[in-house]
């Protein structure tokens, strides 16, 4: 269901904050998943419809090398799950995009492979960029071991010894993705298909649905080479310890333009967020059981907090930072007055903590109350049109950048810092990256991502050049200035969506990439940010998440903050 | 991979690549997007977008200079005219007037179907676009609005450059719009075979917006650090 034909809201809602509050890159880098990111709205969704997941098929040798097939049963139709598992060569292990070989390869597809699919599959799907999928592939994915942990936990296991505790502490993955492609990439499905097929029609469940049977293949995989090195002592893991591993991700500037590229699925996304945030904030009073709720989930809070590893300075001083601030929040839901609780908190929280304590408790708040926030993960869609209105006015044109894009013009795009950085894709596999425009060559192929400098140069030249024609249509300036159609269609397309565009300039000298992909990963449900650098971070996803035999189990969907328990391993 | 795969593709390459190739040979910012999405929409509808747009590329060069056009306006509505009157270039531009009520002809239009395309994508609810060029029996025309068409092409002529005139008209039928529409049904759900050779220049086009690597844009992507913990 997209925004559009979602239904009006029946419960009362505070007002939502505002664009130039949220819309912030140093808030929207502080964003932690909420109980409506896609991860969770994925796996409550695999429960609710009962899907259920098989393994028809497991041949892989004592080295872990082979296909796996695992075939996925939903009310709509089947789905299945295919994974390559290959040697790979130490020198050949790299996160990058730019990287031509992983340990494992995988597909989801609609259409049954053991029906003379495989050896097409296996051709092309190892090959990722380099080979070709068909329209019945929905996902193309790999992923590489975490070196750390995977031979580590084998060779446990092998022994008939649990994992050691303080190694899944320190990585919380067996294996990390480097790529989730959809959306027609690569010849597979487009999401036109994907919607029609009717099992997928929110965005990037399909992505997701592969990341968390990647996770389960990476389970079965590590259990399987133990095994096969030592059946005699082999001992499975326990299933709680496999629960707190998730995937590891390591993710890019690819999702920086995608989020600039999708303006009107931004807008839907926050605006489930925001949305979700100011219902609880409306709730009037808080019951007993509720306040209990919200203790006890800002201490499991703190724990995954100890328990967030990163050799990122910022982000550690971020966490302890946190640590500091998370018992202040205590202390103040205690001294609040009982009415209006959640909303006195939040208020509170908006002059006492930082931006990440404060978006720790709105996922906190969020997640309180799952009857007043669940149906908004109908809303995270988008039609995505895009619509150019050719008979308004240049001066109605420019009091629409007047009233919805006045933030742009807060910014000195005169100073040469305003103008310092520029995105490109490289000719290495089209890796987006980033480049110093007055160092670097590329810069007159920038990707169109500086919509502050666009509209702000716009309103230049409509106030300055055309003061005196103002009267004059859309139509006819674009015959004239045809260079400005882009930026004149987004503003007449986005001056109603408040949270479509982020209020800052990201070709600043001082822009830090690295906030845009938390939000793009908070939103997909991403925990455990450990930055590499202001460009790229890794993440895990799924961790705590119900394993695919525990998805009808009481807890499947009381995994926020995932914790590993006191006790769990060796 | 068999022979020809690498030309079986889904409709979001035909408009990823197709905006890329449109990008790299320097058409407008917007321009670009709204000529890729036409070539989607012919191509995904059995037309033949890749082809048109790479007879179009191949005649641009490796680059495209915006020429403001000549507009004159007579009693028949607005008629323009350009050095390069390429649909490619002017159906974005054609079709704003048209929407503003003005009956738009382009003088010696090349590659008509994309303004065809532009019409029929943009054609508000309720109302319509009607776009017709040749005359008497090599007349083709394209009749568009409540996101259908319908089209009667002289397949001799109607890719052939011609005048195009833009007007308001009766929308489609449902009924009338359902041979189009299991076109882009069927496209959506088995990929597209393209027209090879010209699917490699619209590839070949869209490399244009690739910057070469270097050591120092390697930085750029991060990553410089060991990764492979």
């Amino acid at each position: 269901m997209t925004g559009a034909e979602a239904p009006a809201p029946a419960v009362p809602e505070a007002p939502l904050r505002p664009p130039e509050t949220v819309m912030r890159l140093a808030r929207v880098g502080s964003f932690h998943p909420t109980r409506i990111s896609f991860t969770r709205t994925l796996v409550r969704r695999m429960a609710r419809e009962n899907w259920r997941i098989s393994r028809p098929l497991f041949e892989l040798d004592g080295n872990g090398i082979g296909t796996a097939i695992y075939r996925i049963d939903t009310p709509a139709s089947p789905l299945w799950f295919v994974a390559f598992a290959d040697h790979l060569d130490p020198a050949d292990r790299t996160d990058r995009v730019i990287a031509e070989k992983w340990d494992a390869t995988f597909t989801l597809t609609a259409r049954d492979p053991m029906a003379g699919e495989i050896e097409r599959l296996h051709a092309n799907i190892p090959l990722q960029e380099a080979g070709r999928c068909s329209p019945e592939e929905l996902v193309l994915s790999r992923a590489n071991k975490s070196v750390r942990l995977f031979e580590h936990v084998a060779d446990a296991l092998a022994r008939g010894r649990q994992p050691d505790r303080a190694k899944i502490l320190d990585v919380g993955y067996l294996v990390r993705t480097t790529a989730v492609y959809g959306n027609g990439k690569f010849g597979l499905a487009d999401l036109g298909k994907l919607r029609l097929s009717g099992v997928f029609e929110l965005p990037f469940q399909a992505e997701m649905l592969c990341v968390y049977l990647v996770r389960q293949f990476s389970l079965d995989w590590v259990e399987h080479i133990a095994h096969a090195r030592a059946p005699g002592t082999f001992a499975p893991m326990d299933d709680a310890l496999k629960r707190a591993l998730g995937v590891g991700n390591a993710t890019g500037l690819g999702m920086a333009p995608f989020l600039v590229g999708h303006p009107k699925l931004i807008d839907a996304w926050i605006t489930a967020r925001e949305t979700a945030l100011a219902r609880v904030r409306a709730a009037t009073k808080a019951d007993a059981g509720t306040v209990e709720r919200f203790r006890a989930l800002l201490s499991r809070a703190s724990d995954h907090v100890r328990q967030w590893p990163t050799t990122d300075g910022l982000q550690q001083q971020r966490c302890a930072d946190l640590l500091d601030q998370l018992p202040l929040l205590r202390e103040a839901e205690a001294s609040l007055p009982r009415e209006g609780l959640w909303d006195g908190l939040v208020n509170w929280a908006e002059s006492h903590v930082d931006l990440e304590a404060q978006e720790l408790l709105n996922s906190v708040l969020i997640e309180l109350y799952p009857a007043l926030v669940d149906e908004l993960e109908t809303r995270t869609g988008s039609d995505e049109i895009m619509r150019l209105e050719p008979t308004m006015s240049l001066g109605d044109l420019l009091a629409l950048i007047d009233t919805h894009y006045a933030w742009v013009r807060d910014f000195d795009f005169a100073a040469e810092a305003a103008n310092a950085r520029f995105w490109y894709r490289s000719a290495e596999k089209e890796e987006p990256r980033l480049g110093w425009r007055f160092k670097e060559p590329g810069s007159e192929k920038e990707i169109r991502i500086a919509v502050a400098r666009d509209v702000s140069h716009l309103r230049e030249t409509l106030a300055d050049q055309y003061a005196g024609m103002l009267d004059a249509t859309v139509a006819e300036f674009l015959m004239a200035f045809p260079e400005w159609r882009q930026t004149v269609r987004r503003v007449q397309s986005l001056a109603g969506l408040p949270y479509a565009e982020f209020r800052d300039n990201l070709i600043d000298a001082a822009c830090r990439p690295i906030d845009l992909l938390r939000c793009k990963l908070s939103m997909f449900g991403a925990t455990k940010f450990d930055p590499k650098s202001d460009l790229w971070t890794r993440i895990a996803m799924f961790q705590g998440a119900p394993l695919a035999d525990g998805l009808d189990g009481e807890d499947a969907d009381d995994w926020a903050f995932p914790v590993l328990a006191e006790g769990l391993g060796s | 991979m068999s022979a020809g795969a690498d030309s079986h593709v889904s409709l979001a390459e035909v408009l990823q690549t197709s905006l890329k190739a449109l990008e790299g040979t320097g058409l407008p910012a917007g321009i670009d997007q709204d000529s890729a999405e036409n070539v989607a929409w012919l191509e995904a509808r059995g037309l033949g977008g890749i082809a048109i747009l790479a007879r179009e590329l191949e005649r641009f060069g490796e680059t495209v200079a915006w020429l403001p056009p000549d507009m004159d306006e007579t009693r028949d509505g607005v008629v323009i005219t350009s050095e390069d009157a390429s649909a490619v270039l002017l159906a974005p531009g054609a079709v704003d007037f048209a929407l503003g009520g003005a009956a738009v002809t382009i003088a010696r239009c090349s590659a008509p179907l994309l303004i065809a395309a532009e019409a029929a994508r943009r054609a508000p609810a309720g109302a319509g676009l009607t776009v017709s060029w040749g005359s008497g029996r090599n007349r083709s025309s394209a009749r568009c609005g409540n996101g259908l068409a319908v089209l009667s092409l002289d397949i001799r002529t109607a890719r052939q450059t011609s005048d195009v005139t833009i007007r308001a008209g009766k929308p489609p039928s449902a009924k009338e719009g359902q041979r189009l529409a299991g076109f882009h049904a069927h496209s959506l759900r088995d990929g597209i075979l393209a027209d090879a050779p010209a699917w490699k220049t619209v590839k070949e086009a869209a490399a244009r917006v690739l910057v070469p690597a270097s050591a120092q844009s390697r930085g750029g992507a991060g990553a410089e650090v060991d990764d492979s913990a």
